[in-house]
């Protein structure tokens, strides 16, 4: 098939009339589109895009401060550099610092200037309100435990010397001097604190670190523990090292966090007091 | 009575009765255009309704850089192809049946096997129907055509002639006759 066969058969071709319905509808909406057309991009009323010069009283708004800072940059750099062509090296520099200037001028104006006495007017109102609630809402801190102090080994009376009464007082011997020893007495008179005990479930043993039974360390470490009145641990040092501080931490940490004791009690009373603890590390029983 | 250049500029300055006679003057083109695209009366009249709010809508566009001719075959061709696109979308690919207005048998016939070369030519891509139509159906030269689809113009001589050796083939692969189909 040629190319005059295919026009021919294009040109035999019966093209049936569109009706005039169709016809009539496609030029009126053709119309109705035209007129949207032309009413949609009418000229419009030109306004002048120049603002009205603000007031002396009047603040300047941002985007106005943005427009003249640019057009200052602009006027600047090409005064400097022949709109941003480069004509000498000390031209360009001196540009660029006076847009470098210009730029951290602007950022300082930005963080300082801005209505600073509004800002300070809020800050205020929140502190108050903070302190108020904080007064309110949240509890005194304990207090802290006293300082540990060892207790005074027990009182041992010193042993009695029976001393012949015939005998020669030698002039350089030791006497005693039992008026000291009535002095103390009285001191002696409070009961001591019964000392505080484990509970009755007993204390679960802190866990072995891992590190320190890969590296086979091993100890005792005496742990010296403040308890409240109601048994539990507010405060804990290590009396005596292990000689491993891996373990040393992992003892008082466990023993701050798990243990509990019944307390001290004076004269029948819960009271609160230092503890001395010994535990040791051995991998055996680990 | 204006001329064309005349006419178009009055239109393009708003004046209604110079779009209204600009477009009376080529909804006959326009809609041969579609007819012979689509097969069918009454798309057709849908493609030439759609070309014809396209041209209100975009005749401010025209710069008289080339033929008005050209430029509005083009509109029409992009809209021919929404269309299209849009029926694909409602009704799949059944596009190609011959149109039901045809008068006679003979004209059914020819209607058919006219069908049957547009939807072989189609069927190589929507360019080469697009310069079948333009030149075979409505007598543009190579160039013309070219400038209708903003090609080269051996871009056009080389499509046409793989049309021709796509129909040589069809036709030798079926002899004697074209297959029916309703």
């Amino acid at each position: 098939m040629n190319d005059e066969q295919l026009a021919q058969l294009f040109a035999a071709q019966k093209i049936p009339p569109a009706s005039d319905d169709a016809k009539n509808a496609a030029l009126t909406a053709a119309m109705q589109a035209f007129a949207q057309q032309n009413t949609a991009t009418a000229p419009k009323q030109i306004t002048s895009s120049v603002t009205a010069p603000t007031t002396a009283g009047e603040a300047l708004p941002l985007t106005r401060l943005f427009t003249l800072f640019n057009t200052l940059v602009r006027r600047l750099a090409t005064k400097h550099t022949g709109r941003f062509r480069l004509k000498s090296r000390a031209a360009s520099f001196s540009g660029w610092i006076a847009v470098a200037g210009l730029h951290i001028g602007l950022v300082l104006a930005l963080m300082i200037g801005l209505h600073p006495r509004d800002e300070m007017v809020i800050t205020e109102n929140v502190k108050v309100e903070a302190v108020e609630d904080l007064q309110e809402k949240v509890a005194p801190p304990p207090p802290p435990p006293p300082d540990y102090v060892p207790s005074p080994p027990d009182f041992t009376p010193p042993p009695q010397f029976n001393v012949a009464a015939d005998a020669p007082t030698p002039a350089n011997a030791i006497t005693t001097a039992p008026a000291k020893a009535a002095e103390a007495a009285p001191v002696m008179a409070k009961a001591p604190p019964s000392p505080a005990r484990a509970a009755k479930k007993g204390l679960a043993p802190p866990p072995y670190p891992i590190e320190s039974k890969r590296l086979g360390e091993e100890g005792v470490v005496e742990l010296a523990l403040y308890l409240t009145a109601e048994g539990k641990v507010q405060e804990g040092r290590i009396e005596t090292s292990s000689g491993f501080a891996r373990l040393d931490q992992a003892a008082l940490k466990h023993a701050m966090t798990n243990w509990k004791f019944e307390p001290c009690k004076q004269e029948g009373k819960a009271i609160a007091c230092w503890h001395k603890i010994k535990f040791r590390f051995q991998l055996k029983d680990s | 009575m204006l001329d064309e250049a005349a006419l178009i500029r009055a239109a393009q300055s708003g004046q209604c009765a110079a779009f209204s006679q600009l477009i009376g003057r080529y909804y006959d083109t326009i809609y041969r255009f579609a007819y012979r695209w689509c097969a069918s009366r009454v798309d057709a009249e849908d493609i030439t309704q759609q070309a014809c709010i396209k041209l209100a809508a975009s005749l401010k566009q025209f710069r008289f850089e080339a033929a008005f001719s050209s430029w509005l075959y083009r509109l029409v061709i992009n809209c021919a192809k929404d269309w299209q696109n849009s029926q694909r979308r409602h009704r799949g690919e059944e596009l190609t049946s011959a149109d039901e207005d045809a008068e006679s048998q003979a004209d059914a016939e020819n209607s058919i096997y006219l069908q049957q070369v547009i939807a072989q030519v189609a069927k190589m891509g929507e360019q080469y129907k697009e310069a079948a139509l333009l030149v075979f159906a409505e007598g543009m030269s190579h160039a013309e055509a070219a400038v209708v689809l903003e090609v080269k113009e051996s871009t056009i001589s080389w499509r046409l002639h793989e049309i021709r050796k796509q129909l040589q083939l069809l036709q030798s692969a079926q002899p004697g006759s074209w297959e029916t189909f309703k």
